[in-house]
């Protein structure tokens, strides 16, 4: 099977719309008739305009999975002999701790020796650190690095005069020195981790299809500690490669780009993507803040191919080890994706670039409107007309209103479907087709489903108020800055999570009072968003420990790879007073 | 007296950095345009006009 043809993505986008509207629509229809049992009124529209809204977008992600489950990854343009570009692997660091992300690079570079292709590859560690202390780290780091790997030559170190333009700013400074010197560069994060054979073949996917631009990979994450970084860690492995299964089925010539583990054409990253400010202050307007949406935007407006393969193995990258950090990072994602709603009328993208943009800025714009449809909910009653118990002129006999909670019950019954049925559907696939066997097996899959499953309907409101919070402050003008990525343990007693999400208890008591005292029916089906809120603190602390339970094992963790081992390897002799020890590249 | 600065290296880590940046290989990289020029109204009113301000094809 080869790649999908055009005329096949505009059906399957089409198809997956379809569908997502539909349901939507759905949704919508279903409240309404909840709400004409007792007359409809402004707030039920309202509503039930909101329930469209979320419920489409519910839909639109249920429907990915759905995608991703009934298709196989199409072949891809590749080729076996030697590989002949210039490559160079970029990682961007920004005030990292050195002795956590120059191992890493050590373990790349043993990891490319063994290809034996590691000659084709340059590494440049590109540094935007403002720290002098970290920077001087960096630099004797650099120096280990260089006596561990004995890269002269082939790795080098650079620091900025000046953040400007922040990570892109500092790719496009490399690229505006040293871009002429290589044809293809590995795009990476301070965490990320890539083995040399995937680098190596995405090197020869690249050679193969003169017209691809950018190649993205799916990382997976990896090294979680906590329990919160655990369960994340399986559902990136147990879930993602489905759902990107199912975006890659809609992606055609205009794929996705998240920022690292990915590889791209210097010469048409560099023609393409040279990013302006834009036109007013931050949050909306200056540097673009997810540079890595815009670009595949420009390289697919220029001609580009831009492809996610989600075949491609290999790819690794750390993630938060707490809700709170998590949440941080969303703030960042938050503020950038709610700026691309400037370039939604940028000249001569393609229109795939701009519902992109448009799904950004729905994934953040989403728990908000959840929100307003729960605080419409509790305030209906006031806007609710008298019932009319003598509807009948002339009849003498009250008519009680037939109640439809029936029809509200359905309602929560599919939306929740939505959320869970394609987890589900997906631990049947993995049982069904063996995947699950590198998560401990079909039962213990099942078991670390539920848990997960378990643990994000806790969350889910945990995370809402934070995404809430995070949108409010970027529409009214609060410039998020660019704080450097907190990494490592991340444990959080309870005093500490109260003190980062007091403000959710708060709002969580003062909407159970409100509803009591405006719709106390409500209650119970405001339970599950509202006890969460208040529990917070408890489930922010609890989620933050580490993990102890074998649970949520991932493939990674039964048979670890071999970037991941030489990492450790590097990791456990890295200490500055330690003796130097080569790993063999053999 | 001899220059022995070319043998003996007063900080060899110092050089060892200096000589670690990438090479020397410039690329341009345009800024791509992202965002419409904003119109006045004028201009929309002169819209209709413009034709009659271009020069001919022969001059």
């Amino acid at each position: 099977m080869s790649l999908p043809s055009d005329r096949r993505v505009f059906l399957i986008r089409t198809g997956l719309l379809m569908g997502s509207v539909l349901i939507g629509w759905g949704g919508f229809l279903l409240f309404l008739r909840y709400g004409a049992a007792d007359g409809l009124d402004a707030m039920d529209l309202v509503r039930a305009a909101l329930i469209l809204i979320s419920t489409f977008w519910l839909a639109w992600g249920a429907l990915q999975a759905f995608a991703g489950l009934t298709t196989r990854p199409p072949a891809v343009p590749r080729h076996d002999g030697p590989i002949t570009s210039r490559c160079v692997i970029l990682v961007p660091v920004y005030n990292e701790d050195p002795a956590a992300t120059f191992p890493r690079i050590a373990a790349m570079d043993a990891s490319l020796r063994r290809t034996g292709s590691a000659e084709r590859f340059h590494i440049a560690i590109l540094s935007d650190t403002r720290d002098d202390t970290v920077a001087e780290a960096e630099q004797r780091g650099f120096l280990r690095l260089l006596n561990l790997t004995g890269a002269e030559g082939r790795i080098f170190y650079r620091r900025r005069d000046n953040n400007r333009g922040r990570k892109a700013g500092n790719i496009e400074d490399f690229i505006t020195r040293s871009g002429a010197a290589y044809d293809l560069a590995v795009i990476l994060d301070a965490d990320s981790l890539m083995e040399g054979a995937t680098m190596v073949e995405m090197v020869r996917r690249m050679e193969a299809d003169p017209k691809l631009g950018l190649l993205q990979t799916l990382p997976q994450i990896v090294n979680a500690q906590s329990r919160f970084g655990r369960i994340q860690q399986f559902a990136a492995a147990f879930y993602s490669p489905i759902f990107c299964r199912g975006l890659a089925m809609m992606q055609g010539r205009t794929g996705p780009f998240w920022g690292h583990n990915a590889i791209v054409r210097v010469r048409a990253f560099a023609e393409s993507c040279g990013l302006p400010e834009l036109s007013g202050r931050p949050p909306f307007g200056g540097h673009i803040l997810s540079h890595d949406y815009v670009e595949a935007a420009l390289l697919a407006r220029a001609g580009w191919t831009v492809r996610v393969d989600d075949d491609l193995t290999g790819s690794f990258e750390e993630g938060p080890e707490n809700m709170v950090l998590h949440a941080k990072r969303d703030r960042r994602w938050c503020q950038g994706n709610l700026q691309h709603s400037r370039l939604l009328t940028a000249p001569g993208l393609k229109p795939w670039s701009r519902f992109v943009f448009v799904q950004g800025i729905l994934a953040y714009l989403s728990p908000v409107i959840w929100l307003a449809f729960l605080l419409c909910s509790i305030a209906a009653p006031v806007f609710a007309p008298p019932i009319d118990y003598f509807p009948i002129e002339g009849w003498r006999w009250p008519v009680i209103p037939v109640s439809h909670a029936s029809k509200a019950l359905a309602l929560a019954i599919c939306i929740v479907g939505l959320l869970f049925l394609p987890k589900i559907l997906i631990l049947i696939d993995a049982a069904l087709r063996g995947r699950a066997r590198g998560f401990g097996g079909a039962g213990a899959a099942a078991r670390a489903v539920g848990a997960e499953l378990l643990f994000s309907a806790l969350s889910a409101p945990v995370f809402l108020m934070f995404n809430t919070r995070s949108v409010l402050q970027v529409v009214a003008g609060v410039d998020g800055g660019w704080p450097a990525q907190t990494r490592g343990d991340g444990t959080m007693t309870v005093a500490e999570s109260w003190a980062a999400s007091r403000w959710i208890v708060i709002s969580g008591v003062l909407g159970a009072a409100l509803a009591a005292w405006l719709s106390p029916a409500l209650l119970p089906w405001l339970a599950p968003v509202l006890l969460p809120m208040m529990a917070a603190p408890l489930i922010i602390a609890w989620s933050s420990a580490p993990a102890r339970s074998p649970l949520f094992q991932t493939p990674n963790e039964a048979a670890m790879p071999e970037v991941l081992m030489l990492d450790r390897q590097f990791r456990a002799i890295w200490q500055p007073d330690s003796k130097v020890v080569r790993i063999s590249a053999a | 007296m001899n220059d022995l600065s070319g043998i003996f290296q007063a900080d060899p880590d110092s050089l060892a950095l200096q000589q670690s940046t990438p090479p020397e290989a410039p690329m341009a990289m345009p800024p791509q345009v992202l965002e419409q020029r904003p119109r006045s109204v004028l201009s929309f009113v002169l819209a209709a006009f413009r034709p009659a301000r271009q020069p001919s094809r022969g001059v």
